[in-house]
Formats: structure tokens, sequence, C-alpha cells
């Protein structure tokens, strides 16, 4: 019991797994690992990333802290009209079974793998971001576009596939255990403040979803449902497919519905001077939002990737590494990213990486790979260096995988 | 001003933003607050205030002109007439019992036992009544009988009547014996019966006649055995009868009238100097009661408890007895008041033929009435043939009619207001308020803010003077004239509201000159409206 909660902090501690083959494996001819029986992988990764938030202003908006203003207009002067940030983390543990076949062919292997993973990704308008954190004032006698969009989801992966033991190629079908869903999409957004000051009107159209709220923990199971892995080595390419898949949630989850507008032009107060204590009470948010809200067995996708890598050699000892990866959301833009790997000796694999994409802009990373002769492997890295050193910078990213072999088994054709 | 945690974030608006802000951030854990400060512009408060506002809706009435009028109707008849008809309970006991003849003596069925005529007398004091109708009531009755045998036993009352039959009460006894008595009750609801209180003559008062017989039950044929000492015991008990009208001599009776009409609950009026146009006050008697009545007001005062001050009301006709006469009845059923005709005393006070301006430029908080009524000043002048609806009987009301025409001096209205939050206030700007006075009198504002005990720890305006409307030559209309306010807000003054502080306001009007009078038409308001700039905090925890 210990041992699987010791592994579940492992898991929970690392985050977002690279679900590609390190190209190690792909690049290095020395092919004895398989011959192990066992193989057992370990990912963690973990992303943030922006085009226009910095690290400093996240963390403060995540782990508190005060923005100055001059942090706050720094960032407005480079919002564009639509801007956005991800963020996602992922720990895994995986078992490959070099000893075993699968419908009679020796270079089938089965294997076994469990996740966690956690997604968030937000959208919002150069408006909305001066609105809330410099305030209506620079709104006077104008209308602020307040559309956005913000969606966190949790749920954790238990899976079972088969791999090429040759190429590392697999594919994995995955029971999907939901953990928490929220969305918030505000398809059209106005807010409106008088030349005076003195009227404010809203008016806003959108939709929020959640999961159930009454049990909440980590793989506290809230919905389940179906997933879809896969990456395929042909030769120096490799095409992936990550959480193809989706979610159904309990009853419990909730999806409310509002498109109204409203104006605010101060309370009401007309009992003045009855020549008794009057209360003036704040209204409450409640009292004031008009929404439907639906209950029911709501079925949501999972924050899919699709991704592809050409490797390649430059000269004898190095490699160059190009790559496109595609989250069909509403707030990733296309990944595409170069790598130029050294291998100063069969042991240890340098790379250097650029990038842009996604939920961030230009950027540069690095990483390491390490394996001994047989039976050990580890790979360490991140795709923004920068944020690494600095809070300036736009997003931050590290990654770790570690695999260790056991046994031996037959060497496959 | 208030930060974004506070007024801001309670606007729906802003709430919106927030929200979206605040899922993006609620499952994160801070060691301290995420905080940043936005510069917001908003609306804080709006209101109209109104003649009507300051004044119950029922006590205003605005004339074909639109001119309002304060209307005041007290019902002044705090001595009540049905106390003069009231009957008592009463109870009327029977026991009769064999006289030692002997034991075990056989009578036959038919053989009469106890025969009884009787007049009983009610209780009333210093009434002469004749006839009454009941509105509610019972009469009990109790057969007890010792004998051992069948009895009948008639109680006759012919003139309890309901729809004009009497009442009998026939029971028809079981054999009982000296130890274990044969036991039969009832009860009869007086809901509408009449009761004729002439007695066995006719001719007498206060009276009601019955007849008794005890005999043998005819209708069973075996003989009753009687022995000495047997005893038969009757009680009938007439319980809480109210009387619906009465009939007779009433008799004559002086009631003290010691009034306070208390205005406290419906209007209080301010401090300061009134000068009151004109202003008429009605007093009006209404009879219809069939006896004569005297009413002597003693005084009328109004009292400015505030001040200390009073006035009496000085007029010469209130100040003389009033003679009510009585009111004439036409009917012969008396089933209600309608076939009354009342009589009628009127009193009407003005300016002309009082000090009634006087009385009430005082600021009255209330109004004390002391007097007389005298029920029969001149005794039975209708040889017993007064008459009363307990359901409508005496009234006598006091109409106060105050056309508002009015010149104020340093009139001051005052008022307390507490603001409630879910949430901390903070706040460091400024309040913009707008004051649109449709009103023909300028006002003086302060505005600070009490702890419980009333001590002031913050100014927010003061003496910040709204000016008047501008009447002009049209009677009711008005040019309206538009002040700003700036309040200064500090979070100093916001943190008091944590701690039950209240904001205290206080408006002193003037009109133009205090000798020429203002008139107030209902259509006059004086709008505000507040708004709020200011460099405000956000916070989220």
């Amino acid at each position: 019991m210990k041992k699987l909660s010791a592994l579940a902090l492992l898991v929970f501690i690392f985050a977002k797994a690279n679900s590609q083959t390190p190209s190690l494996w792909l690049l290095d001819p020395d092919t004895g690992w398989q011959a192990s029986s066992i193989m057992i992988r370990m990912d963690a990764s973990v992303m943030l990333q922006s085009r226009h938030l910095d690290l400093a202003f996240l963390d403060k908006l995540a782990f508190g802290g005060n923005i100055s203003a001059t942090h706050i207009d720094n960032i407005s002067q480079r919002l564009d009209f639509r801007n956005g940030a991800g963020a996602s983390a992922v720990g895994g543990l995986s078992i490959y079974s070099f000893a075993d076949s699968l419908f009679g062919k020796s270079h089938i292997g089965m294997h076994f793998k469990a996740s966690s993973n956690y997604d968030a990704q937000l959208l919002f308008t150069h408006n909305a971001f001066d609105l809330i954190f410099q305030g209506n004032e620079m709104f006077r006698g104008r209308t602020a576009a307040v559309g956005s969009f913000f969606q966190t989801q949790a749920f954790q992966k238990f899976g079972v596939g088969m791999f090429d033991k040759r190429t590392m190629s697999e594919v994995t079908l995955s029971y999907v255990n939901g953990q928490s869903f929220d969305r918030l999409l505000i398809n059209d957004g106005e807010f409106y403040t008088s030349p005076l000051g003195d009227t404010l009107s809203l008016l806003y159209q959108g939709e929020y979803w959640r999961s159930d709220t009454s049990q909440a923990g980590f793989a506290v199971g809230d919905g389940q449902g179906a997933a879809l892995d896969f990456s395929v080595n042909l030769g120096m390419i490799t095409l992936g497919v990550r959480n193809a898949g989706f979610i159904q949630w309990n009853p419990n989850f909730e999806r409310f519905q509002f498109d109204s507008s409203t104006v605010w032009t101060g309370f009401e107060v007309d009992d003045l001077f009855e020549l008794t204590t009057d209360t003036l009470g704040l209204p409450q948010l409640e009292d004031t939002i008009e929404y439907t809200v639906k209950r029911g067995n709501f079925i949501t996708g999972l924050p899919a990737a699709y991704n592809v890598r050409v490797l390649g050699k430059i000269g004898r000892r190095n490699f160059g590494e190009f790559g496109m990866e595609i989250q069909p959301n509403l707030v990733a833009l296309p990944m595409v990213y170069g790598a130029f790997t050294v291998v100063p000796s069969p042991h240890h694999y340098f790379t250097f990486r650029i990038a842009t994409g996604g939920y961030g802009g230009f950027r540069i990373g690095w990483d390491y790979q390490f394996k001994t002769n047989r039976n050990f492997y580890m790979r360490i890295g991140t795709e923004n260096f920068p944020g690494i050193l600095s809070k300036h910078s736009r997003g931050a990213s590290g990654f770790v995988t570690i695999i260790q072999h056991f046994g031996n088994s037959t060497k496959h054709d | 001003m208030l930060r974004g945690e506070s007024i801001f974030a309670h606007t729906v608006k802003s709430k919106i933003i927030l929200l979206l802000t605040s899922i993006a951030l609620a499952s994160c854990k801070r060691d301290q607050p995420t905080t940043w400060s936005v510069d917001v512009a908003m609306p804080v408060a709006h209101g109209r205030i109104t003649l009507s506002d300051l004044v119950p809706d029922s006590l205003l009435s605005a004339d074909e002109n639109g001119l309002w009028h304060l209307l005041l109707e007290e019902n002044l008849t705090d001595f009540n007439l049905d106390s003069l008809v009231a009957i008592p309970d009463t109870l009327i006991q029977k026991i009769f019992e064999v006289p030692p003849i002997g034991n075990n003596i056989s009578l036959p069925p038919g053989q009469q036992l106890i025969s009884q005529n009787e007049n009983t007398t009610l209780a009333v004091n210093d009434v002469e009544l004749k006839e009454v109708i009941a509105k509610s009531g019972w009469l009990e009755y109790n057969f007890k009988s010792y004998v051992n045998g069948h009895l009948q036993c008639i109680y006759y009352l012919p003139g309890v009547t309901l729809n004009g039959v009497p009442t009998t009460i026939d029971v028809h006894t079981l054999p009982g014996n000296q130890f274990v008595p044969y036991e039969e009750s009832g009860v009869i609801d007086l809901t509408g019966y009449h009761i004729d209180l002439t007695g066995e003559t006719g001719t007498q008062s206060n009276k009601i006649y019955s007849e008794l017989e005890v005999k043998v039950d005819p209708d069973v044929p075996q003989p009753a055995i009687v022995s000495s000492g047997d005893e038969v015991i009757i009680e009938i008990h007439f319980v809480d009868p109210k009387v619906a009208y009465a009939r007779g001599y009433f008799g004559q009776h002086e009631y003290e009238l010691n009034e306070v009409v208390d205005f406290a609950g419906d209007i209080s009026f301010p401090e300061g100097a009134l000068n009151l146009d004109q202003v008429s006050l009605d007093f009006a008697v209404q009879n219809y009661v069939g006896s004569d009545a005297q009413i002597d007001f003693g005084l009328i005062r109004s009292v400015n408890n505030s001040t200390g001050d009073y006035v009496l009301l000085n007029n010469i006709e209130l100040l003389q007895s009033i003679n009510v006469t009585r009111a004439s009845d036409n009917s012969i059923s008396h089933a209600d008041a309608s076939s009354v005709e009342p009589t009628f005393n009127e009193i009407e006070i003005d300016n002309s033929n009082s000090n009634i301006d006087f009385f009430l430029e005082n600021l009255p908080d209330e109004l004390v009435i002391t007097g007389d009524v005298i029920v029969n000043p001149l005794g039975d002048v209708t040889d017993g043939n007064d008459f009363i609806y307990t359901a409508q009987a005496l009234s006598a009301v006091m109409r106060l009619d105050i056309p508002l025409c009015v010149g104020l001096e340093e009139m001051t209205l005052r008022d307390t207001l507490e603001i409630t939050s879910d949430v901390e206030l903070t706040a460091d700007g400024k309040l913009f308020i707008t004051v649109t006075n449709g009103f023909p009198f300028s006002a003086r504002l302060d505005a600070s803010v009490i702890d419980l005990a009333g001590n002031q720890t913050h100014v927010l305006i003061d003496e910040q003077t709204i000016a008047a409307a501008v009447e002009t030559a049209v009677a009711g209309e008005v040019i309206e004239q538009t002040t700003p306010i700036e309040v200064e807000v500090s979070q100093d003054m916001l943190d008091d509201f944590d701690t039950q502080h209240r904001i205290a306001l206080k408006v002193v009007l003037n009109t133009n000159s205090f000798e020429e009078f203002a008139k107030l038409y209902e259509h006059y308001f004086m709008d505000f409206s507040v708004r709020a700039e200011a460099e405000t905090k956000v916070s989220i925890d």
C-alpha cells in the first residue's frame, strides 16, 4: 500500500509526459534494451505558456501577491484583440512487457499505462484584461468587449495497449476517470460605461459548465469515458495522437446558460426621511444574474493533440528534428518546433530547441538524454528555458522521463 | 471610493468579470491574496424624494389643482356606550325539597309536584331595560332529580323568543335516589333572541318572567315513589349575553373624555419653524343612540414633546357645551341600525375663528383632548324609550385639513441610514452626488458617520446648500435646480461600517421667505444620484 501511495505521489508530482518516443531510442544503434523483459517508464511534464502574460503576473495571479499598475500596463500594451494562455500537467507510469508476444507475433508486446492529467485554457480580449485589471474608468463613453473563455479539466487514464518492440510504436486504449471540469464561455459580452460613469450596462451571452460540486479531490470519479493514444514511428517519422476521447459526467453535471442584459444605475433608495433607521443592503450577485441551468450526463471532449515529428542525421553524430503539434481548441495555435541534437558519446544526447505556437510565442529550450548500456535511461529538459531563469518570461515548462529495464527476453525479429 | 471587492464588485457587471477571474483562480491556494488596483467609475445609488416619502400616503391627498393637503382623521370616541346596556351573567336556581310527609309515597302519572311563576330581576345598574336583542350569549340549564320516579319538568320563558316563538325547556327525568340524582343539562344559543324585560305585567323593567311546572311524567305508566327530603334542583344560567339592541331608560351617566392622539406613528413633525397659510379642523359628532348627550371639551392642546411647547386650541364654539340630541328609530323589528335617523353636530374651526394655525405651527407630535360626556343630561324624558344599536352608537371625529401652502424656516428632517454588506468595504476616493431639486425651498445638507451611541466619527457633507427650484408665474410650475456635491470617502471611514456605524443625514429646509407661502404640489420631487470615481483595490483571497 505504501508503495502504491509512493507511486501515486510520484505520478502526481511529475507532470506532462511527452508521449512521443524519445529520439534517442530511435537514433541509438544500440538496441540491446529490446532484450529486456519488462520496461518501466515514468513521465512527468508541466507547461504554462502565454503569448502575452508573463510568469510573474501568472504567479501572482495564481499564488498571491500585489500586481503593480506598471506591470499591468506593460502587459496591456502588448495584448492583441484576442489573447490566450494555456497550462497542462501530466504524470504517468507505463509498464511494457517485452517477454510476451501478441497475436503470435513476437515483436508485439503489451503495455499498461496510468496517468493523471490536468489542462487549463484561457482566452480573453484586450478589453476584458483592461477592464479587470485597470478598471472601467478608461472605458467611459464606450463599450468594452469582454467575451472570454476559460476551461480547466482534470482526469486520470488507465490504459492497456500494444507496442512494437522494435520501433516502440504503440497504441493505447484507456478508461478515463473524470475528476473535474469547469468551462466558462462568454460568446458575447459587452460592458458599457456612460461618459459620466452614472450608468453601466452589461450584455452577456454564454454558458458555464461545471462537474459535480458535491465531491472533489484527486480521482474522485465524477465521470467516466474512454481515450485513444497512439504513436507510430515510421523510421525517422513519428505520428502521434494524444487524448482522443471523451468523458461522460455524472448527472450532477451542470450547464448554466445566460443570455441577458442589464443596466446598473445604482441602488434604488426610496425610503429616505421616513424618519426611521433605514437599512441599505448591498445586492448579491445571485439576485441579479439571470440564467437557466440544466443538469445531466453531459459529455465533454478531452484536450486532444495531434503531432508529427521528423528526425534526421546531420553529420556523423548530430541529428536534426522538426515537428508540429495541433491542439484543436479555441486557444492554441499550431505549434512548430525544431531541434538540433549533439551526441558527444553514445550515452549522452544534448538537444537545443526552438519553438513557436501552441499557447505561447517564440521560445528556446533544451533537453539532455542519458542512458547506460542497457538498463537505465533518463531525459530531462525544458521547452522554454528562459522561463526557468526569469519571471519575465511568458511561459515555462519542464519534463522528465525515466526508464528502467528489467530482466532478459528473446531478441526480436 | 470603494474597492473592487466592495461596491465595484457588487455591481452586476463587474461581478461577471470578476467571476471569470475568480473561477480561474479558485483552485489556487494562496499564502497571501492576489491584489491589484483599478480605476473605476460607477453609479452607486439614486432615488427620488417626494412629499409622499415623508408623509404616509393615507395622510396625503391632492386637490383638483394638484396641491397637497395633509389630512388627518381621528376618532375621539373612547367611551363605550355598550357598557350602558350590558347584561351580566345571571343564575336562576330553584331547589324544591319534599316536606316531611313520610317515605315511599306513591304518586300516579300526571300528579303535579311543583308549579311556580316568577319574575327574575337582572342585576343591571342604573338602567331600566324593557327589551333587548342578543347578538351572542348562551342560556345554560341543568335539571337534577333525587326522586325515585319519572318526572316531567317544564320551564317556560314567554318573554324570551326567537322569531316570535317563546322558549320552553321540557325535560323528562329518569328515576334517581337520595344518593345519586338523575341529571340533565343543555345549552341554548341566544344569538338573535328577543328578551322582554317588562316582567309578568308588561310594565316593569329589568325582569324576566318564567313559569315552572314539575309533575310525575304522564307519558310513563309507573308511579313515582316520593320520600321526605327528596329534592328537585333547577338551574337556568344566562352566560355572557351581548346586546345588539336595547330599549329602556339608560339613566344619566357621565363619562370622562381623555384622548391622546399620538402622531409619532404616522408622521413626525420636524424641528424648526412652520408657517401655515390655511388650516381647517372639523369636530363632527354623529349620534345613532336614542338618548340625549352633552359634550364639554375641557381643553384641546397640541404638544411638541421635542421642545416641550404646547398650545391650547382657542375656539368659542368648541369650548361651549355641545348638546347632542337623540336619534330616532322607525324600525319595528330592530334588526339593524339602518332604520335609525342619526343626529349631527359639527364645529368647523379655521384661521378666522380660532388660533388653529398657531396650534399646528407648534409642530405637535401629539394632541391631548379632555372633556366630559353626559348621557341623558335631562333625565328620562322619553318615558323609558331610549334605544341603542350597539354596532353603531355615538361617534366623535376630528378631521384636520392642512393645504400644504407653507413657509419654512430651518425646518429640519433627520434620518439614519444603515449600510449592510456581506463583504468588507474598502475605498479611497470620491463620491459625486447630484441633487436636482424641484421643491420651492432650499435645503442645507449634512451627512456624517456615527457610531451606535450617536457619536460622530466622520463628516461626509458639511452644510452643503441645495438650491431651491425657481417658481414661475404659472402655479405649480418650477424650474428645477441642480446642485453637485463631492464627498471624500476614505478607507478609514468605511472600516467603521464593519463596526455597525451608520450614516446620519440632516436636511434643513427653508423657503425663500418665511412669510411668503410656498405651495407644495404632488408632482414636486427631489432627485439624487450618487456615483463614484476612485482607484480601488481588487483582492482575491
